[in-house]
């Protein structure tokens, strides 16, 4: 900067000629910008707007008359017909979500600060935190619901609907200024709380802001379910008699307000978190993951094996443990044993098996199919993305927006759609497992380094060659983590679909059991249920850590 | 310059796994006065850095015994009488030049006055930054800060690793003179590992030269140029002479480019 100034006397003149360049040169580059992002605002309006336009007409031309899709104009028209209906169903659901996101958040939060400053704690107990999220809300809902009152059984639906997310978020957040900082920090003297105030707490705010941001749509969907049985207002009453009374403008228009519902408190906590914290482009957050020391595969094995065996200890416990605690009845609350001795010993034990083995079949069926269809499409969909630019400038936008969509409105408009057959709950598996592969896959493909794309193009690497050896096996650890959290969320879905729809499934199981009154089914369903959302999961992150060896080394060291 | 800066007496220190232990420090005695400046010089996995990870009580050592002003490590780093920068600045992005360096006293709960932090942003050259983030300096405007805040509490024991191992020839013999004029203002006894060859001679009283595997003391030098040194000193051939007779001392204990291969004498990552 002061180099020009500092030259021989005649360099007045230059010096002047400089500025004059430097300042044409910025304000064209700032004019650039600005156009770029005009004209990014500009397509993403159009787009929508053609959409919205071609909605309606395809509404208007046939969709309505089939009973399945209402037009824009429709949707507004059920709005405004009976205002304070919508307002008053949308201020209960608000309610009870914004108090479970706060709880759960709250809750999520001092769990991982308690995690992270005692690792003792944490390889304990964070089993049973993934269980938790494993726990598929069809299978809590009822059981809540025979717990608490009806509001307190919602706010605790919308509490556990938010809370892992922001657990494991937090817990990576925390732990991502570990290294020098907290080297530095000791060889001050500092103790552990030190650290937690000066490095961890600061570092850990992004992710918790994030953690806020993603559990606004989470608590919505807990809010919205919890609705479902014996609630009196509220949007997810709304949807049950649109549904019921196949009432399509008052099913879209419960879609968009929930959409909406969920899609606002996102953006906000967006723009909070780009504002309170813009430093945290540059906080790494790849480093957080630690590996011990690597051990003999048989040694490997027996922690493994001693890991799931306290894990179901230990979540057998906090079974217990919650019938305990919350004075259940015999008659609603049962205990591991009575579901052992109705799946296995009872007289009638080889009847109740078959029905809930075969609806378990079914289920993993839809929730399978759906999940691996997800997967698939939403590689391809990031990968075509990548080999024609324009598609992403133009879908991404309306990706981000279809995102935010909570499932629970998306289950009835797609089985409006698709009917109540098994391919309206395999398409409500893989939206849910494709839009975050989607967004995992896109993230991790601007992750590869700038180098290596030079390094390509040296060798005059075809755009093919170049995915293919590089940018893919680059974007391994995002697929596969997307991959992990989309496991349980597909078994979700899938059985939500079950619930409200198909007649068939867990799903399906779980409503007639507690129709019956039938308390023991429910248990059983609830917990082979999570089982198998736990066994699903694991499974995916077994074949993480398998692929990741392979293709991600220097993410274990 | 009376009394004794720091001892280590047979230090040494093993790494054991499963598969094997590895031996990282092999009978390691040194002992230097207080207020002095020593330089440990050698090759990566040489086991230097353990020693000041060692000196500055993060890391437990398998036998012998260690001395800081005849007290323990732990005693110096909890009664906050340790100064530590290391090769990655380690400044918290989301705190200002000014709040990095008051951070130190804000952990020892001592803190530390205005002035003393100005007149360290001053010294390092950073007078118009204080404001600044971290993410707004370049490399050696971030070691500066790193430096600053490691003499900001007066310590009595200056530890530094690789301190300007990332920035470029040029930046770093910049910093190098800082570094001295700067060190020179303290009575700290002072600690460099390094891996350059004229850093070390440039800025030590003594160097003190190891080989990896085990790691191992193979030379120790006594620099007596006259302080302040100045940028011509590297030109001269006293100063050529001392960096041959280093590089022969380095080169003396097994000359292999295997230093990283085969045996896992590593320094533990993310120092």
């Amino acid at each position: 900067m002061t180099a020009a100034t500092q030259h021989a006397p005649n360099s007045q003149t230059r010096t002047a000629a400089q500025a004059s360049t430097i300042a044409a040169a910025r304000s064209q580059a700032r004019s650039e910008a600005r156009r770029s992002t005009m004209n990014g605002w500009l397509t993403t309006l159009l787009v929508s707007l053609l959409l919205i336009a071609i909605w309606e007409v395809a509404a208007d031309l046939a969709l309505t008359r089939l009973g399945v899709m209402a037009s824009p104009s429709a949707i507004i028209q059920s709005i405004a017909a009976n205002p304070s209906l919508y307002f008053n169903a949308v201020s209960a659901t608000a309610w009870v979500a914004m108090r479970g996101w706060f709880y759960g958040n709250l809750a999520a939060i001092f769990v991982a600060v308690v995690f992270v400053q005692l690792r003792a704690f944490e390889s304990l107990f964070l089993r049973l935190a993934l269980a938790l999220f494993c726990l598929p809300l069809v299978a809590v809902n009822p059981l809540l619901q025979v717990t608490f009152d009806s509001d307190t059984a919602k706010v605790v639906l919308a509490a556990l609907s938010v809370f892992f997310v922001t657990l494991v978020g937090t817990m990576l957040g925390l732990r991502s200024a570990d290294g020098s900082p907290m080297t530095m920090v000791k060889a001050w003297g500092g103790r552990s709380l030190d650290s937690l105030w000066f490095v961890r707490l600061p570092s850990g705010i992004p992710a918790i802001l994030t953690g806020l941001q993603i559990g606004a749509a989470a608590a919505t969907l807990g809010a919205i379910f919890g609705e479902f049985i014996g609630a009196k207002a509220g949007i997810g009453v709304l949807l049950i008699n649109g549904l019921m009374s196949l009432d399509l403008g008052r099913v879209w228009a419960v879609a968009v307000l929930a959409t909406l519902m969920a899609a606002i408190p996102y953006g906000l906590f967006g723009l909070l978190r780009r504002w309170l914290t813009p430093w945290s482009a540059g906080i790494s957050s790849a480093a957080a993951v630690s590996s011990g020391p690597r051990r003999s595969f048989a040694a490997r094995s027996g922690r493994a094996f001693a890991y799931t065996v306290g894990s179901i200890v230990v979540i057998l416990l906090a079974w217990y443990a919650y019938l305990a605690v919350f004075h259940l009845t015999p008659f609603v609350g049962k205990t591991p044993v009575d579901v052992f001795t109705y799946l296995v010993t009872s007289p009638t034990a080889a009847a109740k098996r078959s029905v809930i083995f075969e609806a378990l079949g079914v289920t993993l069926v839809h929730s399978g199919i759906g999940y691996i269809a997800g997967l698939v499409i939403g590689v391809a969909t990031a990968v075509a993305f990548v080999l024609f630019p324009v598609s992403e400038r133009v879908f991404t936008p309306l990706a981000v927006a279809l995102r935010s969509v909570p499932i629970i409105v998306l289950t009835p408009v797609l089985i409006l759609a698709l009917g109540r057959g098994l391919w309206g709950v395999v398409a409500i598996a893989a939206i849910v497992t494709f839009f975050p592969t989607l967004a995992n896959t896109q993230a991790g493909l601007k992750r590869v380094p700038a180098d290596a794309f030079t390094l390509m193009r040296s060798y005059d690497s075809s755009r093919m060659s170049t995915l293919w050896r590089l940018q893919l096996p680059y974007t391994l650890p995002s697929i596969f983590a997307s991959a992990r959290i989309a496991a349980p969320t597909a078994v979700l879905a899938s059985t939500l679909a079950e619930w409200l729809a198909t007649g068939d499934g867990l799903g399906h199981v779980i409503v007639n059991s507690r129709a019956h009154a039938d308390y023991t089914g429910l248990w059983a369903a609830a917990a082979i249920l999570t089982a198998v959302s736990l066994i699903f999961y694991s499974l995916v992150s077994w074949a993480e850590r398998v692929v990741l060896a392979r293709y991600a080394p220097s993410y274990n060291s | 310059m009376n009394g004794t800066g720091f001892t280590l007496t047979n230090l040494t220190k093993v790494y054991s796994s499963n598969k094997r232990d590895v031996l990282a420090l092999d009978d390691i005695s040194i002992a230097v006065p207080q207020g002095s400046f020593t330089a440990l010089l050698g090759p990566s996995g040489c086991g230097k850095s353990t020693i000041l990870r060692i000196l500055a009580d993060l890391e437990p050592y398998s036998s012998g015994s260690v001395t800081i002003h005849d007290e323990t490590p732990e005693n110096i780093r909890k009664a906050h009488r340790l100064g530590l920068a290391l090769q990655d600045p380690s400044l918290l992005p989301w705190r200002s030049v000014r709040d990095n360096i008051r951070l130190p006293g804000q952990v020892m709960r001592a803190p530390i006055p205005k002035k003393r932090v100005d007149e360290l942003i001053r010294l390092v050259g950073l007078d118009g930054f204080a404001d600044a983030k971290p993410a707004q300096l370049s490399g050696g405007m971030r070691q500066r800060v790193a430096i600053a805040r490691a003499i900001v509490a007066e310590p009595e024991i200056l530890l530094l690793d690789e301190p300007f191992g990332a920035l470029d020839e040029i930046t770093r013999q910049r910093m190098n003179e800082e570094l001295q004029k700067l060190w020179s203002a303290t009575s700290a006894t002072a600690l460099l590992v390094t891996h350059s060859i004229a850093e070390a001679a440039f800025l030590a009283d003594r160097v003190i030269v190891m080989s990896p595997r085990p790691g191992r003391i193979v030379g120790d030098v006594m620099v007596d140029f006259a302080r302040p040194r100045r940028r011509e000193l590297l030109s001269s051939g006293e100063f050529h002479a001392l960096c041959d007779e280093l590089s022969a001392l380095l080169h003396s204990g097994g000359d292999d480019d295997l230093v990283s291969d085969g045996e896992l004498i590593t320094e533990p990552a993310g120092v």
